[in-house]
């Protein structure tokens, strides 16, 4: 105890002394940090962009740690929106609303099923990190609808995708379900008398020609002829008619774009003189119909349980394992595409570009501009250098600190100390000034995160957990590299003798 | 001590201390009371500097138990070099060092450190107080590292620092104690753990003639009242009345020993 008495109060005395050391560690710790906070993805941007997030398959996301159906709910009899919930899976997609569905989570692109629940649960199972698994089903169908200049209705392609939309009260009210779309009204929508059979259509859709609020679409469905390993297989040959209401058009924003030509020049504002800026859209040709409505049409139509997902959402308890379990999950399913949350602040600069036609209308198209994002293995070399070099400094002054005490250890040497005490002595000291430098180069970085956090909407418990979590990363790491440095000097140290010391006085 | 060895098991020596088996080979043997408790057979030491230096050459001496030895000689003359090897701080080159039938040739240097714990106090000439201990911190040093309890740690410290007449200025840092309150903190650090043997390398030589002699009658009461044994460098031959013996050493040789027999 008095050795780590003397070794603590040896590196507050020589603080000064060894803030070469101690600068070192705390920017290695900083580099790591920042680092850590990219990679887990609780910074705030990861959240500003989960809109990017269109083609995943699978799709990994954070578990919050707060739930409250109520403040959805009370959301929800506000205006007409899809929300995230799902009881009978115990969801916490709820936890992730409203931002997130606000801002387009969870868009699959439409397809035949193909995610293989069972091998996706098997794949998990034994996983004390996965807290949901939320699977999403699309059946495609004909939609009959008469567009302008049609002198009979035609029939249109659609996929119709089952989610848990929450319809306004004033509407009649509808089943709570999850879904992963973010869906902003354009209309007031109109009542409805089924709960079960009623829809939204995307507003901008130029898939097929608007179905108006209020009126019965007509969606026809190929009947299953079989099921293969879970997959349907479709008999186009026997359509099966289904009449929903459709309550409303919804519209997917993906944020806002500067206004260009089709040249690709800015669209300036003549008075201002300023580039005029837009939001902009997604536009898909889905039928969204509540999961519970879309279930019981594919039992009609032949089927029996559905075993493929064209898209499912994996909530984790925790992030830190988030990395490791895509890159498991990506193995084990090569042919989908699995993303984490913080891959969308890669994905981020994937937006959507506004694009003003000759003929004065807006055009939206995928633009290609990327996110200048620091590579993962770029980012570890940078954590192992700034490590390494903090670790040589801290060899470095120790050899320096321990040339200036030879007396002190020839003193404790003469009166019994053994050299296992010495080494435990000099090695505290290094522990000590790497535990002082991450510290501080942790918590400055940290404090910005922290602060970030705070504004993601990320629950308190959950940011606890984020910072505890990093810090033990962090701290380890910083306290491994100091020991593995400062093995050298404390051998050094251990290794002479009293009379060595004494001689030299 | 000799009977327990005689067990075939390793002599252990209080607070769970065990020097007395190296790698399995007995180095403790023979002792019994009334033996010289310190010996050095034939001691020589030989520093590898230019030519090599010869610092002392087959010095013998034996020191009995609750004897007060001065040694004395002119600077340089290889009395403090004769002092580390008595001590274990320094290997000899030929010859033996004997503490109570434990023969240092025979023990590592972690051996040589627990021997320094129990059995051996020091006294340097520049005090070697730690400085970022006070004065009770610097006594109880030695106390810690042979985990004794903090009551009977601070027990001991009090008695100590009470006895050197330093109980008042326990809390102060070597920094704010004169030369010779800082030695006097120094030999109740030597003392701290009850050595059977007190090694003193110039404990006046730092110190004006009033201080350095109240360090030896302090040493000399030690030695009269708690029977530890004494063997003490000077160059002041003035403290040889307080000796049962006075050996003085030239050319790291002895030449002389007044009092007693060598």
């Amino acid at each position: 105890m008095i050795i780590f008495r003397l070794a603590l109060k040896n590196v507050l005395k020589n603080a000064n002394r060894s803030l070469l050391a101690i600068l070192g560690m705390a920017i290695a710790a900083a580099i790591m940090t920042g680092s850590i906070s990219m990679r887990t993805g609780y910074v705030n941007p990861a959240f500003l962009d989960y809109r990017r997030f269109m083609q995943a398959d699978v799709v990994i996301y954070p578990k919050k740690l707060h739930v409250d159906p109520g403040a959805v709910r009370q959301r929800a009899t506000e205006e007409w929106e899809t929300v995230k919930y799902q009881p009978t899976f115990g969801s916490d997609l709820l936890s992730l609303e409203p931002r997130l569905a606000d801002e387009g989570f969870l868009a699959p692109p439409g397809g035949d099923p193909d995610i293989d629940l069972a091998a996706l649960r098997q794949a998990l199972a034994g996983r004390a990190n996965i807290a949901g698994v939320h699977p999403l089903f699309t059946i495609p169908a004909m939609l009959s609808a008469q567009g302008e200049g049609d002198a009979v209705p035609r029939f249109y392609r659609v996929p119709v995708r089952g989610e848990d939309v929450l319809a306004a009260k004033s509407w009649g009210g509808g089943p709570p379900i999850a879904g992963g779309r973010a869906l902003v009204p354009v209309d007031e929508g109109s009542p409805h008398q089924s709960p079960q059979r009623f829809a939204l259509v995307d507003a901008r859709s130029k898939a097929h020609p608007q179905i108006p609020v209020g009126s019965q679409m007509k969606l026809f469905f190929p009947a299953v002829r079989r099921e293969v390993a879970g997959r349907p297989v479709y008999d186009w040959s026997d359509l099966r008619a289904f009449t929903f209401t459709v309550v409303g058009h919804y519209q997917i924003p993906t944020g806002s774009s500067p206004l260009r030509t089709e040249e690709g020049l800015p669209v300036v504002d003549g008075q201002e003189g300023r580039s005029v800026i837009v939001p902009t859209y997604w536009d898909v040709p889905d039928i969204l119909v509540p999961s519970q409505a879309l279930a019981g049409v594919y039992r009609e139509l032949g089927g029996t349980a559905q075993t493929r997902a064209d898209q499912v959402g994996i909530s984790l308890n925790s992030m830190y394992l988030a990395k490791q379990t895509a890159a498991e999950l990506q193995q084990a399913f090569p042919n989908f595409g699995v993303y984490t949350v913080p891959n969308l602040v890669r994905l981020a600069g994937e937006g959507v570009r506004a694009i003003q036609t000759d003929s004065g209308d807006i055009r939206y198209e995928r633009g290609r501009d990327q996110q200048m994002v620091l590579p993962a293995d770029l980012s570890r070399t940078f954590i192992v250098l700034s490590f390494a070099i903090a670790g040589l400094l801290v060899a470095t002054n120790m050899f320096i600190l321990t040339a200036q005490r030879r007396q002190e250890i020839g003193i404790l040497r003469a009166i019994g100390a053994s050299s296992r005490e010495v080494f435990t002595l000099i090695l505290s000291e290094v522990i000590g000034l790497a535990v002082i430098g991450s510290l501080a180069g942790f918590l400055l970085i940290q404090l910005g995160v922290t602060f970030l956090l705070f504004f993601s909407k990320v629950s308190l418990a959950e940011a606890g957990l984020s910072t505890l979590a990093a810090t033990a990363e962090v701290v380890g790491l910083s306290v491994l590299v100091a020991v593995l440095f400062g093995l050298l000097p404390a051998w050094e140290a251990a290794r002479s003798t009293t009379a060595e010391v004494l001689r030299h006085e | 001590m000799s009977d327990r060895l005689a067990t075939g098991r390793p002599a252990a020596r209080g607070h769970g201390e065990s020097y007395g088996y190296l790698k399995g080979k007995r180095v403790s043997e023979g002792y019994q009371p009334g033996d010289p408790i310190l010996r050095g057979i034939n001691l020589t030491k030989k520093f590898l500097v230019g030519d090599g230096v010869v610092a002392v050459r087959e010095v013998t001496l034996d020191v009995m138990p609750g004897e007060f030895i001065l040694v004395i000689g002119p600077s340089g003359c290889g009395k403090s070099t004769l002092l580390s090897l008595l001590g274990g701080l320094d290997r000899p080159t030929g010859g033996e060092v004997i503490l109570e039938g434990r023969k240092y040739s025979r023990l590592d240097e972690n051996g040589l450190a627990r021997l320094r714990r129990t059995s051996v106090g020091f006294v340097f000439q520049f005090f070697n107080l730690l400085g970022d201990l006070t004065a009770a911190e610097n006594v109880a040093l030695p106390m810690r590292l042979i985990g004794l309890t903090d009551e009977e740690i601070h027990r001991r410290t009090e008695d100590l620092l009470g006895a050197v007449g330093m109980l008042e200025r326990a809390n102060h840092s070597p920094y704010e104690l004169s030369g010779g309150e800082q030695q006097r903190v120094a030999a109740a650090r030597a003392l701290a753990n009850q050595p059977k043997v007190v090694l003193a390398d110039e404990p006046t030589g730092n110190l004006d003639r009033k201080n350095g002699l109240e360090v030896i009658k302090l040493f000399k009461r030690f030695n009269a009242e708690r029977r530890q044994t004494f063997v003490v460098v000077t160059h002041d031959r003035t403290f040889a009345e307080f000796a049962d013996r006075v050996v003085h050493m030239e050319d790291g040789r002895v030449i002389k020993v007044e009092g007693g027999a060598a």
